[in-house]
């Protein structure tokens, strides 16, 4: 039976969502079983704050047996000692299931998430490519080099590191599980994948399409969690890597508990990264192109371009500009409307980036400028999910 | 100022004044992170030579966005390791060396 969302407080219906998605069950050792004490954490439409669903949601205990499953799938094979080309073939597979069940991988990710749908598209369609790339990455990677050594014959080999903990962020969920999860398999590596307890969906539907397309059990495991069971991920002995992604704080807490222990890790963390306008360029090929890469996915992207710096002499129509195509970014709620700003998960990114901000209500969408050596803003992030787009000038 | 160095994680972006290339490069690496950036110009040999000073792992030039087929990933305080790429393939092996007297080259049983 169909379920219709409320009206938003702006007044616009998100459209009618099927039944409430239920995943009850973790995926661990090629089954799917309970959490202990049969935990589970409502996912929401981050919009409207209303449930689309209920997942799964691991205790130690889980990450402990999801470990240990990951453990013995790699010591006592078979993946860790097929070829690359027996796993390519496993990568495709996975491909073609991803396909399969595009729409479906695409909705989800657009409701659990909150994105704009134009982002989640290419989201999912590159997590086949890239499968697909990984696959051809077989033939070609150097898995044994012989070399002429200085004193000895030598040959340089490339083992799998072995069990990888892939922590997810809630931004890009199934954008940024494949880049971890695709070489750890090309390579022999069996993970333990931790997605975000915000958005864990995707990650059940990705473990059916590996179980379909003929994953030997244990050797993709899919266990949501809060943070403080994710540390228990983190600290397990039996994880020889950690692969993080997320904000520059936990990676630091990330790297200093994997240091002492002599554990691999790779952080991918936050950025502020700069785009430099030189005073050559035609701003209105430039502004069109630039403005929206400065706040994609409602600016929860780590790599937007959020300093913009422009020659002194244009600045002043830089900002003006940016500001009136900004403006123009539409802001929507339908989970099946082109727009370019739709959530804030505010509660998590306010605090994570521990910014100050000062609302300004009274003034208009668009941007907000410097008032006595202060910037003032139009949207108040810190107390709202739904942000409308700014620039200032600082 | 903390819009101008922190990561705000929402639809916000600073604009920054500069005077002359070395302050802008200036300010661009005067930062805790070094992810991603860009520059646009008219001239693609003096943003890829401006690019080059940009102490980042990801810049673009009259484009800002990711080719997946190469290394992504941070400098400073953006990360370690990289992701995408042959390179992030190489984030998942250990290396080990195998060696035999120099009389006895060792072959690959990968080899055909």
């Amino acid at each position: 039976m169909d379920r219709t969302l409320s009206e938003t407080p702006k007044g616009t219906p998100v459209g009618a969502v099927h039944e409430l998605i239920e995943r009850d069950f973790l995926y661990i050792g090629g089954e799917w079983v309970k959490p202990e004490n049969g935990r589970t954490t409502d996912v929401i439409y981050p919009f409207t704050e209303e449930p689309i669903g209920r997942a799964a949601l691991a205790g130690p205990s889980d990450v402990d047996r999801a470990v240990r499953a990951a453990r013995a799938a790699f010591d006592d094979g078979p993946w860790s000692r097929t070829t690359p080309a027996e796993r390519a073939a496993i990568l495709r597979r996975a491909g073609e299931g991803i396909e399969a069940r595009m729409e479906e991988l695409i909705r989800l990710t657009t409701l659990e998430v909150g994105s704009p749908i134009q982002g989640v598209g290419p989201q999912v369609a590159v997590a086949k490519i890239f499968l697909d790339w990984h696959a051809d990455q077989a033939d070609t990677y150097p898995w044994e080099e012989e070399r002429p050594g200085i004193f000895s014959s030598l040959l340089v080999r490339r083992e799998p590191v072995g069990v990888v903990g892939a922590i997810v962020p809630w931004n890009f969920p199934l954008g940024l599980t494949m880049p971890k999860l695709c070489p750890a398999l090309l390579t022999g590596c069996t993970v333990v994948l931790k997605p975000p307890e915000e958005t864990p969906l995707y990650a059940f539907v990705l473990a059916e399409i590996f179980e379909e397309a003929g994953l030997p059990p244990g050797v993709l495991n899919v266990v949501p969690a809060d943070r403080t069971v994710s540390e228990e991920l983190v600290k397990h002995p039996l994880i020889d890597k950690i692969s993080f992604t997320g904000s520059t704080h936990v990676g630091s807490r990330i790297g200093s508990i994997c240091g002492e222990q002599i554990k691999r890790f790779a952080l991918e963390l936050g950025g502020k990264s700069a785009a430099i306008i030189v005073e050559d360029a035609d701003l209105e090929t430039v502004i069109p192109k630039l403005a929206p890469e400065t706040m994609r996915n409602s600016g929860q992207r780590c790599i937007n371009q959020t300093r913009v710096l422009a020659p002194r002499g244009q600045y002043d129509a830089v900002v003006e500009a940016l500001a009136a195509t900004i403006s123009a970014f539409p802001v929507g709620t339908r989970p099946n409307e082109r727009r370019s700003s739709a959530r804030s998960s505010a509660k998590r990114s306010a605090s994570a980036s521990r910014a100050t901000l000062h609302p300004a209500p009274n003034k208009g969408p668009g941007w907000s400028s410097e008032e006595a050596g202060r910037p003032t803003w139009n949207a108040a992030i810190s107390s709202s999910r739904r942000s409308s787009p700014t620039s200032t000038t600082a | 100022m903390t819009i101008a160095q922190e990561e705000i994680f929402g639809p916000v972006v600073a604009v920054i004044p500069y005077d002359g290339e070395d302050e802008a490069i200036g300010i661009a690496n005067d930062s805790a992170y070094g992810l991603a950036g860009s520059v646009w110009s008219a001239d693609p040999d003096r943003a890829r030579s401006l690019a080059r000073r940009v102490r980042s792992g990801n810049m673009g030039v009259n484009q800002a966005m990711l080719e997946l087929g190469g290394p992504f990933g941070g400098f400073k305080g953006s990360g370690l390791g990289r992701e995408y790429g042959v390179e992030g393939i190489d984030g998942y092996v250990e290396l080990q060396q195998v060696t035999s007297p120099a009389s006895e080259p060792l072959t690959s049983e990968l080899r055909d």
